[in-house]
């Protein structure tokens, strides 16, 4: 950006922004080679912590709701992270290094999980055109191959190494699959944009709307953020709140309502079988409550 | 790859050595870190692990013959890891 941004005039007055997720042994590595980029740019940086911002580092994160789901909490924080430390600095466009084999997974990602209103805008080049900072994805059609290609052949500092708590990752069967597929089709990543760029989703559809959260006023499509939700579920123990919903948090969450689950719930429904309370109608809430979960995760 | 092996090591060849021969090789001579193996090779070094790209004096190996380039005395062979993020 900075070298195209000086030969063509482009006049942009760009900054750096990174956030430290407070992972030892990955995110403190990789700042070292971004400040190694102030330097050799010239460009100020921004470092913005999910200590400072949320109060939890991802290493406290993961010491407390074990290898799971780690990417969940981390994609999120670091979206509103960024967004966030976008405003702070001043900046209208925030624009991420996205390329194109992180679309095509996200692409089938967002296929896999039913995740409509994600999988119709996440291969637009700009998003959040309507708010205070559209953000960019200008190497959507870049490989990485080609990316990390580019650094090499040009000797530029870059950071290579995978995150510690990423193997577990969703995206990370994704990105196998989008590799397997494209040994046998070398155009599979292409074509993957492609199908997310040209899928439209029916205008009669009811999609999520936009509405501020309750609590920090960041967008969202529920009551709470995501982050918020998150955050609630850490502070309190409940750490499947916001990743999904089990028994275990329906019983929490009906104990704190002054029911439990071992009353029997004789509300009505007949069947009075004691702790089966979850009956066909609590299932369908259930789902329901589940899908709108998941319609809110990251991406 | 930084981590793995950080200075350039020899590889004794034959005249019909390929870049198999290389994977095994480093596989079974250069790799101290064998927990972290798995990101530069498969399971039986036969194909560098996902994402990793071959160089052999700094050519994409596929653009050569991939894993059947015949490797002579002095070629310079790099792995690289295009890993990143989560």
């Amino acid at each position: 950006m900075k070298t195209l941004n000086e030969r063509h005039d482009y006049g942009l007055d760009l900054q750096l922004l990174s956030i430290d997720e407070g992972i030892k042994g990955y995110r403190d590595d990789s700042l070292l080679a971004v400040e190694k980029n102030r330097v050799e740019y010239g460009l100020p940086l921004t470092i913005l912590s999910y200590q400072d911002l949320y109060g939890w580092t991802m290493d406290d994160i993961v010491a407390k709701i074990g290898k799971k789901n780690n990417c969940t909490f981390c994609g999120v924080f670091r979206r509103q992270a960024l967004d966030r430390g976008a405003f702070k600095i001043g900046a209208t466009k925030l624009v991420t290094g996205h390329n194109a084999d992180d679309m095509a997974e996200t692409v089938l990602m967002n296929v896999l999980r039913g995740d409509i209103a994600r999988l119709e805008r996440c291969t637009n080049i700009v998003t959040g055109e309507e708010g205070d900072l559209p953000r960019a994805k200008p190497l959507k059609y870049c490989f990485e191959r080609d990316i990390v290609m580019y650094a090499r052949t040009n000797q530029l500092e870059y950071f290579y190494t995978e995150c510690i708590y990423a193997p577990n990752a969703y995206r990370g069967y994704a990105r196998k699959y989008v590799r397997d597929l494209e040994k046998v089709h070398p155009k599979a990543i292409l074509d993957l944009i492609r199908s997310g760029e040209k899928l439209a989703v029916r205008k009669e559809v009811e999609m999520p709307t936009l509405k501020t959260c309750e609590r920090c006023g960041y967008m969202t499509s529920q009551k709470l953020c995501k982050a918020c939700l998150l955050i609630e579920g850490l502070n309190t123990g409940n750490t499947d709140l916001g990743v999904r919903k089990t028994k275990k948090t329906r019983v929490t969450d009906e104990q704190q309502g002054g029911g439990g689950c071992g009353s029997g719930r004789s509300n009505g429904t007949g069947n009075g079988n004691g702790c089966a309370c979850a009956g066909a109608e609590d299932e369908e809430t259930e789902n329901e409550e589940v899908r709108k979960k998941i319609r809110d995760l990251q991406f | 790859m930084l981590g793995i092996f950080g200075i350039p090591n020899s590889v004794p060849h034959t005249p019909d050595s390929t870049l198999r021969d290389v994977l095994k090789f480093v596989r079974d001579n250069l790799v101290t870190d064998t927990h972290r193996i798995n990101m530069l090779l498969n399971e039986d070094a036969s194909e560098v692990a996902h994402g990793v790209i071959t160089l052999i004096n700094d050519t994409d190996t596929g653009l050569l013959s991939e894993y059947d380039t015949a490797i002579e005395a002095g070629d310079s062979i790099t792995f690289v890891s295009t890993l990143h993020g989560g």
